[in-house]
Order: structure tokens, then C-alpha cells, then sequence
């Protein structure tokens, strides 16, 4: 039984050359010529179709999922620029991957739960050991989606579902998501992994509260119109800095939101949730984030803490340690939030910290990872979307 | 009742003790009441006291708490500023690590070249495209521009051309831009010239000639830096964004870290190609001179023609081996060591080396010198000197560099060439001469036979009636003699003697000439000015040059259309006075400028000829006639005679149109006095004996007629034979001898050797009809200079025979 995976990556400027040069780099570390499977992860500035068409191409028209990020990540590498990519290419007998895909996820993110599980569900073995979700983070509801996913799949005990949602360059323009030759926005490239394998997990954000308890007064959907009986942005505008309405996106990360964590995954993970304030309407003063809420619910404002993001990296490696008892992953893909990046470290740090990850987990093993608008991962049995946290999902 | 009242009374005693108890309980608790009031009170003031502290502290808590949620909110937006600071900072920072990456290849590769080192064996040439590469590499992955081009300056227009490009993609578009160049002059790079450091063009603001560029860059928005020299840069730098693509780039703006960035990689750049290409030019510069060195060395040594170097005391400096050979000595060395007097070893004429000198000293480049020199074993040859002088700083002169070339031959086949072309000019007016000669004759004939059969048949003539008869023999044998003279001019060999000369008549013998010989179907005019056309010319030369010219246009008007077309058209020659000014001289370098000259037009209405033809009439051996019509050389003639006169000949012509020749003659001051004419009408008369001999009855008898009456006794002899037995004979009182060159039994030349050894100074007049024979060229080296020419007139007799006696 054996498991072939290599990672190469690329910085080129030509969408050509640097797809070609990725996929090379990654088959030669495999030691494979034809994939059973390919991962891929690359930022916007490149033709995406011509960047997957030059991986298509070297990796013999293997299946391919991905989407694309803010950021890639490999061994040793880190690079937030407009121009990286990096691809995975598996090899395996022991493991299987199928992949689907679902567009259009814009209008009603619950029906395409519903249209990708009954995707999925054919390619659903007894084995089957994850999903992998890469979703456009610029249109996705979270919640909405996953009552449609499971209303379908109907389960006695949840698919987990790992992934991130596809990222931009900070300016939310458009996210791209990759399935085989095609690419598109708006959708959901989703893989199915079978077979003989175990996924070990390690989720941690770095947040802590800023203030004190404040409740929603009014909302709908995801979206937060009021928080103690005045307007959102009212509320939360004396954090802002005075420039908020051209950055939005900066300024969203500088304070978040936290929800008190649900008593059902409370005993595996800490005090609050965290999200992203994905979007606001300055006229009605409401922010959106990626999942349902409900009126009367407390929240948190809550910033970013360096040394707790530190400390959560090795909580992260503890979590992962003990579940692999010492096993070796075959590789590890890593779905890191676009707050964890350059946004908050300099870049020495933000290298240290994932080579103290990846030498916690385990020396030369395929990495593959992507800076995200928001990480899929399971607490406690539970599928959950976080923000500004690490989600390391190890397969062993 | 008593005990009633007793009973009220011990009652009332009883209520009023009981009352007095309650009174007095009444009074404590009162007292005790009173008590606790004030206790209350002091109480309530220390209760009121408190409070009082309690609200300030309160407020102060509050005022706290609203200080620190304050310092909260602004510690979060510190914060959000910190770590976008820290974002720039790392940016920034890897730009500069990146190009400090660049600047360790960039000096590797100067390492590697090693600057100003010959003995690298790297080309330094093939560096810049290195250099390029590695420059559009790291531009292209690390400055965030999308596309980057590089145009360096080629060529010898100086326009600048595409040589590297990075982040064009497809292939049309990186075919597109590659092919791009800007014109040196184009208004884009105008501000460069005044001085800018840097164009801009954003994706909104730019002015309209760097808008325009946009889609040829096929950029939206860019930045053009100058490489090298801001005002005259070698290379032009341009980075930029297309429109589709421009948000995942740095946008291009003039902000100060845009401008540090491009600036310190624009400024990187500079001087490395600086370098590169400095060395490049010097590189090319030390191998063109080693190259230059070889060449001319070669050249030197094996050119043909003798390249030297004189001093201006007279001495060779040096030499080639071609110099050796031409002067007919064995080796470079030997002349150098031989020869120390140019003047007089050299030259066969040493006023010539003076003539030359004076022009050096004037600073002038002499060209086209032709000179005799003797050889080594005193033979004479041609010469052909250009020479430059080179003077000291103190403007001294120091030597004198010259070529060489030996013209002998050139100037016997010239001479050759000249005699050809007379002889083909001859053959094509033959027949009309013929025809006009036979008229006179016709004439002449038909004149004396009428006469003589009048005097037959005893008619009587008054002197009026036979001097008018004789009048008309004497005029058609004038016109003879004038065909003839005309004949023997074209005819000649001879070298070009130059003396003032009035064109006027020159034309003239050509329209008669033309008239007489043309095609009726030519209309000739002649466009002359009433005022003396003075130049100073060898009237035979230009007169066949010119002649020549009319003669080719008369075929261009006739035998050379095509069948079927009407032949005949127009010949005009004329002529006008300008003075050539410096305009012209630009235009006609061959002239000296400020100076008038007299331009002789030949137009006709032939069928004319195409530019390419005109560019080689000039040719020996061109022609565009049929076989057997043309030598090929009469232009080529032409064009010699005109430059021997220091003119100019140029030619204008349309195929169809016809063709105008015009030849440029320098003119001289109308106050010359042409040769051969004289104002006065005296004929000199003189006195004594003379001795005319000629083999030709009817000349000895003109001369004895016209000496005669000129006053002078003559005797007569037919040949050189008798006239040195007459003058033996009658030594003592012969003044002079009127004598034909050619004779049989004795030529005049031999008679004359032998008379003069019976009386050496005696004087001499020969009369010929071939001015330029050898033998009269003889007679020049025996210091014999009176000569006249056959027919002579009784004028051109009397006053000959005149000057001898003088």
C-alpha cells in the first residue's frame, strides 16, 4: 500500500510557464508521471484558464480540484502576492478521490447544498474518510448551505467537511474555483477522499474579546442590522479608522466578531466563534458575515492577538499529535484565514510560525495550503465555518 | 359616699400618680427622642457626607471608564494602522532585497566580463542582452509591474527599438511589441530632452502624445525612465499595466514609492549598461583602430598606387613599395635614402612643385595634380598627385601626405580615346561635308568655266565685271578652305592649348556645320548674345565637345526614334553669363565658387532618355545607339575636354521630352583678346628678299602674290631640295624662308637643318596643315614657335612673316 504525493509551486509571471513549472516540480517530488489526483491553489493575477490549462496539460488531464486564494502555502514557502501557485499531485492505492462541483451558488447557497449532495452521494463509499470544499467565500452561506447539504445526504453521523473558501486579492472582486478543465466563480469545487485513511485535525483561531457583551437586536439571515438597539455600523464605527468605506476589508480584520461557541462543540474548541464581517450597506448600517444568526444572540467584538494566534499553533500541533499517535501524515493541507497572513505578521514571523507547524507535525511531508475568506472544519463532530483561524487537516 | 369619694379620690390620687409615671415616661422618652433626632441628624450628615464621596468617586470611574474604552478604540485602530505599516514595510524591504539581488548579478556579470580587460574573451557586446534578461527578469517578479520593455538606440537614425520585453504573454501581443520602435525625434521623448527625469502616464491622467503611445505599449498606464543620459539616454526603460490586468499590479502614479522603486532600479540600470556599453564602444574602438592599423598598413603596402610622405625641404618620409616602382626604383628605402631635392630630382618642370607648394601652403587639399617626373633612369612619366599638408600646432607646415598614381597610360589612351571620337564625328559629317564641299567646287568650277568660256568667245570684261566674277571664285574657295580647316580640326590630335577664345565664333562653325549636315527635319536655332562670350579654352576642343553634343541630339531627333515615328524636332543651342554662387557651388562642387562662367546650353526635342541611362552616359563605351552607329566614347570626350577647361558638363532629360545639355566654361574678363582676331585692318608690309618654298604651284604662287604686294621680293622653290640650293645660292640676301613642312625629296624640317647650317640665324616661318604632327612638335624643341596654318590668308602671312622679321 502506498501513497505518492509531491507539491511544487511557482511564482512565474506567465501563467504557462509557472502552471508547467508547478506541476512538473510536484510529479518529480512524487517520483510520479500521471496523477491519480490533483490539488491546486493559486492567487488571481494569473489567466486562471490558461494557468489550469498548463497543469492539465503536464499532469496527463488528471482530476483536478482547487480554487484560488489570497496566498499559497508550501514547505517552507509562504507567498501572498498575485502570482503564486502551487499544485499537488497524488499518487495512491490505498487512497481515492473523486471530485464534483456545483455553480451558481450566488442566488441560494441552501439549494446548491442540495444540488451537491446528490452529487456527492453516489461517490459516497462506506470508506469514504472527508469532503474537501473550496467555495467562492465572496457569495457563500455557510449555514444555509450545510442545512441543504445534509437535508440531502441525510446521515446518522455527518460527512466531515474540511476546506476553505476561495479568496481574491483583498479587493472582492472575484474568486475562482477549478474542477478539472473548467473554471468558474460563484461555485463550489468539492473532492471526496475514500479509502484506507484517517484525517487528523487541528483548528485554532487567535481572537480574544474587546469590551463587553453586546446583543443583536435585529437581523436576518446573515445579516446584522442592529446591536443594541442602534444601526451595525453605528455600533461599530467608533473602531473603524476614518478611511473604513475604502477598506473595508482591511478594516473588517481589525475587529471581528465573536459568538459564543454552541454548548454542543463548546467542549472542543474555546469561548466564541469568530466571524468575518464579510460585507456592509452603509445606507441600512448593517454588516453581513458567512453564517445565520438570530435575534437576542450576545456577541463579542474581538481582535486579533498575535501571541495567541502563536500560542494556538502549537495547540493546533498538540491536537494533531495526539490524534496521529504517532503515525506519519501522507500530506497535509492547510486552509489558513487571509487575517492570519501579512495583514498581522511581518514576514519573518508569519514564516516561523509555519515551519514551527509544519516541523511540529512532521519533517518532508507534502504541504499544500491557501490563505482563505473563511475555513471549513469540524468541532466535535460538527461541520463549522470559522474565520481567522487555521484549520490543518493531516490525512495518515 | 365618702368611701365613694374616698374610692374617686384614692382613684383620682391613683390616675393622676399613674399620670405623673406616664408623664415622667412621657418626659424621658421625649428626652430620649430629642436624643435620638440629634442622632439622626449627625446621622444623616455623615450618611449625606458619604454619598457625597461615593458620586465623586463614581463619576471618576466613569470618566475612567469612558478614557480607557476610548484608548481601546484607538489602540484597535493603532493597531490595524501598525500592522499595515508592518505590510508595507515587508513589501518594501523584499523589493530592496530583491534588488539587491539584482545589483550581485548584475556586478557577477561585470566580474565575469571584467571591465576594460582586452583580454577577456567574453564579448561584452553579447552582455547586454544578458543584462536585459536578468533586468526584465527581476522587473517582471519583483518591481509589480505587469509588462516591461526595454528600447535601446540603434542604428545610425538613433531611433530607439524594442530589445527585451517581460509580461507579454500571448504571442501576438509579444510579436507586436517587439516590433515597436519611437522615433528619435518622436514628441514622446520631447520633455526627456528638456531635462525630465521620467515620463507618466496614468490610467487617467497623461497628456495626449503619451496617450497615444498606450496602445502601441498596449499599456493602459506606464512609467518611461531614461537610461544613461537623461537628455540623450541610450535605452529607454518602460514598465506599466495593461487595462485588463492593471489591478493585480502596482498601479503606476507618481507617488515617492512608486518613483524610489522604478527610480533605483532606472538608476541601477543606468549604470551598468553604462558600463557594458562603454566598455563596448571603447572595445570596439581599440579593435577598429587595430583593425584600421592592419588595413591601412596592408592598404599601404600593397595599394597600386604610391602612397608617400614628404617633408617640405624636398625629402621622402616614407613611402609604399608602389611609390618605388612607379618612380622606377627598387625599394621605398631607396628613394627615401635617395632622393633629398624633390624639386629638381623629381620634377620635370620644378615651377610646377612651387605652383603645388604655394596651394599647400594655403592649407589647401590639392587634388588631381598632374605633373611630369622623371624616373630614376630619367624617363619621364605622368603623374597624378593628391596631397594634403599637415601643419604643427604653430601652424607650421610639417609634411606633406600624397598619393601617387602613374597616368602615362591613361593619357596616351585619353589621347587615344580623343582621336577616336574626332574620327567618328568625322564619319558621321563626312557625307554632308562632302555634299558642301562639291557646292563650292560645283561653284567655283562653274564659275571659272563660264569665265573662261567667255573669254573664249572674246567677250570683254571691264575690271568692275572681273574683280566681281573673281570675287565669287575667291569667296567659294574661302568657304572651302573653311570646310576644310573645320575637317582638319575635328581631326587633329593635340593637346589642350588654351588661350582667350570668343564662343560666339565657336557656335557659329558648329550652326554651319549643323546646318549643312543636319537632317532637314531639324530646325537649328542659335540663341547668341550680342556682347564677346570670352573663355579660355582650346577653341578646337570645344569646339568638337560641343559639336558632339549637337550631333548626338541631331540622331536623338532622327535616326534614333523608332520606326514608324516622325523624326526631326528642334536643336537650340544658346548660352548666358551667370555668376555661380554658393548655392550652386554646393550643388556643382566641381566649380569655383564667386566666379562667372558661361553656360552653354544644347536642347533638343529627341526622344530623350530615362535616369538610369543618364547615369551612365558619361561612360566610355556607353551607348545607346545601334551597332555600328556609336563608339561609346563621345561623351566620355566630352566630359574630358570640359573638366581639361575646368568646367562642368550636366544633363537633363525626359524620356519622350528630349534632352538639354548644359556645359559650364569659367568665364574670362570680355576686355581678352581672342586669339587670331585683330582690331585693325592694316596688313604690315615690309621689304627685302625671302624665300617661299612649297611643293604646290598654286600656293608658292598665293605667297610670292601675297608677299609681293606686301612688298617684299620673293624667289620660289618646289621642294626642300631646290630651297637649299636657292638659299646657297642667295644666302646673303634672304631675310627670311616661308617654308612647307611636307615635301618630297626633302622635307621642310631637313631643308631647314641644312640652311641653317649654311646661315644659323636665319629666319624662319613653316607653313602646315597638320598644326599638331610630330614633326611640328619637333620643331617646338628647336625653338621654332612661328608656325601658320594652311590655307593662310593674306593677312595671316604678311603678319607672320612680320613677327619673324621683327
Amino acid at each position: 500500500m502506498r501513497t505518492s504525493v509531491g507539491v511544487g509551486y511557482s511564482v512565474h509571471r506567465n501563467p504557462t510557464e509557472a502552471g508547467n513549472e508547478a506541476a512538473l516540480q510536484a510529479l518529480e517530488q512524487a517520483g510520479i508521471s500521471r496523477p491519480d489526483f490533483v490539488f491546486v491553489f493559486a492567487t488571481v493575477g494569473y489567466n486562471q484558464q490558461a494557468l489550469i490549462r498548463s497543469i492539465r496539460e503536464a499532469t496527463s488531464g488528471a482530476p483536478l480540484s482547487g480554487c484560488s486564494g489570497e496566498g499559497i502555502i508550501t514547505r517552507d514557502t509562504v507567498i501572498e502576492t498575485n502570482f503564486g501557485i502551487c499544485v499537488m499531485v497524488i499518487s495512491s492505492d490505498e487512497l481515492r478521490f473523486s471530485n464534483a462541483r456545483v455553480k451558481g451558488i450566488g442566488e441560494r447557497s441552501d439549494i446548491a447544498g442540495e444540488y451537491l449532495a446528490n452529487e456527492l452521494d453516489p461517490l459516497l463509499a462506506a470508506d469514504c474518510i472527508a469532503c474537501f470544499l473550496l467555495a467562492d467565500g465572496l457569495v457563500f452561506n455557510f449555514d444555509s448551505f450545510l442545512s441543504g447539504f445534509n437535508k440531502v445526504l441525510d446521515r446518522e453521523s455527518p460527512l466531515p467537511l474540511y476546506g476553505g473558501l476561495a479568496a481574491d486579492d483583498w479587493s472582492s472582486h472575484k474568486t475562482y474555483q477549478y474542477h478539472n478543465d473548467e473554471v468558474f466563480s460563484e461555485g463550489i469545487s468539492c473532492v471526496v477522499m475514500s479509502g484506507n485513511g484517517k484525517v487528523a485535525c487541528g483548528i485554532n483561531h487567535g481572537c480574544v474579546p474587546v469590551g463587553t457583551r453586546r446583543v443583536i437586536t435585529r437581523c436576518k439571515g446573515n445579516i446584522i442590522y442592529e446591536i443594541d438597539g442602534i444601526t451595525a455600523l453605528e455600533a461599530l464605527k467608533d473602531y473603524f479608522p476614518e478611511d473604513w468605506q475604502q477598506h473595508w476589508n482591511k478594516t473588517s480584520l481589525n475587529l471581528c466578531l465573536g459568538f459564543k461557541t454552541p454548548e454542543h462543540i463548546r467542549s472542543g474548541y474555546e469561548d466564541h466563534i469568530i466571524r468575518y464581517m464579510m460585507g456592509n450597506n452603509e445606507q441600512q448600517g448593517y454588516v453581513t458575515i458567512q453564517s445565520e444568526i438570530e435575534d437576542g444572540m450576545e456577541l463579542w467584538l474581538v481582535r486579533r492577538d498575535k501571541e495567541l494566534i502563536t500560542n494556538g499553533i502549537q495547540m493546533i500541533s498538540r491536537q494533531i499529535a495526539e490524534q496521529l499517535d504517532g503515525m506519519k501524515p501522507k500530506f497535509v493541507l492547510q486552509f489558513e484565514c487571509v487575517g492570519r497572513g501579512k495583514v498581522v505578521f511581518r514576514e519573518t514571523e508569519k514564516i516561523a510560525l509555519v515551519r514551527t507547524l509544519q516541523k511540529n507535525i512532521g519533517e518532508n511531508i507534502p504541504w499544500l495550503g491557501l490563505y482563505t475568506y473563511g475555513e471549513i472544519g469540524p468541532v466535535a463532530g460538527s461541520n463549522c465555518l470559522h474565520n481567522y483561524t487555521s484549520v490543518i487537516v493531516a490525512v495518515y | 359616699m365618702n368611701e365613694s369619694m374616698t374610692g374617686a379620690i384614692v382613684r383620682q390620687t391613683e390616675q393622676i400618680a399613674a399620670l405623673k409615671v406616664e408623664n415622667e415616661t412621657l418626659s424621658r422618652q421625649a428626652e430620649r427622642l430629642i436624643e435620638s433626632e440629634g442622632k439622626l441628624c449627625e446621622l444623616k450628615e455623615e450618611f449625606d457626607a458619604q454619598l457625597n464621596e461615593y458620586a465623586a468617586l463614581f463619576a471618576a470611574q466613569k470618566e475612567e471608564n469612558e478614557a480607557l474604552s476610548r484608548q481601546v478604540k484607538q489602540l484597535i485602530k493603532a493597531e490595524g494602522r501598525l500592522y499595515e505599516f508592518q505590510e508595507r514595510l515587508d513589501a518594501q524591504l523584499k523589493e530592496y532585497s530583491e534588488l539587491y539581488g539584482l545589483n550581485k548579478t548584475l556586478n557577477a556579470i561585470s566580474e565575469y566580463t571584467g571591465l576594460y580587460d582586452l583580454n577577456k574573451t567574453l564579448d561584452a557586446i553579447s552582455d547586454l542582452p544578458r543584462i536585459f534578461a536578468h533586468a526584465v527578469a527581476y522587473a517582471t517578479n519583483n518591481l509589480g509591474f505587469e509588462r516591461i520593455l526595454f528600447f535601446q538606440q540603434t542604428g545610425s537614425s538613433g531611433d530607439y527599438s524594442v530589445c527585451a520585453s517581460g509580461g507579454y504573454y500571448e504571442k501576438q501581443e509579444k510579436e507586436s511589441v517587439m516590433a515597436l520602435s519611437i522615433p528619435k525625434e518622436s514628441a514622446l521623448l520631447v520633455a526627456l530632452s528638456y531635462g525630465e527625469g521620467y515620463l507618466v502616464c496614468t490610467e487617467t491622467n497623461s497628456r495626449a502624445v503619451l496617450s497615444e503611445y498606450k496602445p502601441r505599449l498596449q499599456m493602459d498606464e506606464y512609467l518611461i525612465y531614461p537610461l544613461g543620459s537623461r537628455v540623450q539616454p541610450m535605452c529607454l526603460l518602460v514598465v506599466g499595466n495593461s487595462e485588463k490586468n492593471a489591478h493585480f499590479y502596482r498601479r503606476i502614479s507618481e507617488s515617492e514609492a512608486t518613483l524610489l522603486s522604478i527610480g533605483n532600479f532606472a538608476e541601477l540600470l543606468s549604470s551598468s549598461l553604462e558600463n557594458k556599453l562603454n566598455y563596448a564602444r571603447l572595445k570596439n574602438a581599440l579593435e577598429r583602430e587595430s583593425l584600421a592599423k592592419i588595413k591601412y598598413r596592408s592598404i599601404f603596402e600593397n595599394s597600386v598606387e604610391g602612397i608617400f610622405q614628404t617633408s617640405p625641404d624636398g625629402s621622402f618620409l616614407d613611402c609604399n613599395l608602389a611609390t618605388a616602382v612607379i618612380l622606377g626604383y627598387d625599394s621605398p628605402e631607396e628613394i627615401i635614402c635617395g632622393i633629398s631635392d624633390i624639386t629638381h630630382q623629381l620634377y620635370v618642370h620644378p615651377q610646377r612643385r612651387t605652383e603645388l607648394f604655394a596651394m599647400l601652403l594655403n592649407r589647401q587639399d590639392v587634388k588631381n595634380f598632374e605633373v611630369e617626373f622623371y624616373r630614376k633612369d630619367r624617363s619621364i612619366l605622368w603623374a597624378l598627385l593628391s596631397v594634403r599638408p599637415k601643419f604643427n600646432e604653430d601652424g607650421e607646415l610639417v609634411a606633406i601626405d600624397g598619393v601617387l598614381r602613374d597616368i602615362t597610360e591613361q593619357r596616351k589612351l585619353e589621347e587615344q580615346l580623343r582621336q577616336s571620337q574626332k574620327m567618328e564625328v568625322v564619319g558621321t559629317l563626312s557625307g554632308g561635308l562632302a555634299h558642301d564641299f562639291n557646292n563650292v567646287l560645283s561653284g567655283i568650277l562653274g564659275s571659272a568655266s563660264l569665265l573662261r568660256m567667255q573669254i573664249d568667245r572674246g567677250k570683254e570684261f571691264s575690271r568692275e565685271q572681273l574683280c566681281t566674277k573673281l570675287d565669287v571664285v575667291i569667296e567659294l574657295c574661302n568657304r572651302a578652305a573653311d570646310v576644310v580647316a573645320q575637317l582638319m580640326a575635328i581631326s587633329r590630335k593635340q593637346e589642350a592649348s588654351l588661350a582667350p577664345v570668343d564662343l560666339r565664333n565657336v557656335i557659329k562653325n558648329i550652326f554651319y556645320i549643323c546646318r549643312n549636315t543636319f537632317d532637314k527635319s531639324i530646325d537649328i536655332a542659335v540663341n547668341v548674345p550680342d556682347e564677346q562670350i570670352m573663355i579660355n579654352a582650346d577653341s578646337i576642343q570645344i569646339e568638337q565637345a560641343l559639336l558632339n553634343l549637337c550631333v548626338n541630339a541631331g540622331h536623338a531627333m532622327t535616326i534614333m526614334r523608332k520606326e514608324g515615328d516622325t523624326h526631326g524636332g528642334e536643336l537650340l543651342i544658346s548660352m548666358e553669363r551667370r555668376f555661380m554662387d554658393r548655392h550652386f557651388h554646393i550643388y556643382h562642387p566641381a566649380t569655383a565658387e564667386d566666379t562667372e562662367y558661361w553656360i552653354v546650353s544644347v536642347r533638343d526635342t529627341g526622344i530623350g532618355m530615362d535616369a538610369k541611362t543618364v547615369a551612365r552616359i558619361f561612360d566610355p563605351f556607353f551607348t545607346t545607339k545601334e551597332k555600328g552607329r556609336g563608339t561609346g566614347l563621345g561623351l566620355a570626350m566630352v566630359y574630358n575636354i570640359v573638366q581639361q577647361h575646368k568646367g562642368l558638363i550636366d544633363v537633363y532629360s525626359e524620356p519622350g521630352i528630349g534632352t538639354t545639355f548644359n556645359v559650364y566654361l569659367p568665364a574670362l574678363n570680355s576686355s581678352a583678346t581672342p586669339s587670331g582676331d585683330k582690331d585693325s585692318d592694316v596688313i604690315p608690309m615690309g621689304e627685302g628678299l625671302l624665300l617661299v618654298v612649297d611643293d604646290e604651284p598654286f600656293i608658292r604662287q598665293a605667297a610670292q602674290s601675297i608677299l609681293e604686294e606686301c612688298g617684299y621680293k620673293v624667289l620660289l622653290a618646289e621642294n626642300g631640295e631646290v630651297a637649299v640650293s636657292r638659299f646657297r645660292e642667295h644666302s646673303d640676301e634672304i631675310r627670311a624662308v616661308v617654308m612647307d613642312m611636307i615635301m618630297p625629296k626633302k622635307s621642310g624640317l631637313d631643308a631647314y637643318i641644312e640652311i641653317r647650317q649654311i646661315r644659323p640665324d636665319v629666319r624662319i616661318l613653316f607653313a602646315s596643315g597638320f598644326m599638331q604632327d610630330e614633326r611640328i612638335a619637333a620643331l617646338g624643341e628647336m625653338g621654332i614657335r612661328e608656325i601658320i596654318n594652311k590655307p593662310y590668308s593674306m593677312r595671316t602671312l604678311a603678319e607672320a612673316v612680320a613677327r619673324i622679321l621683327a
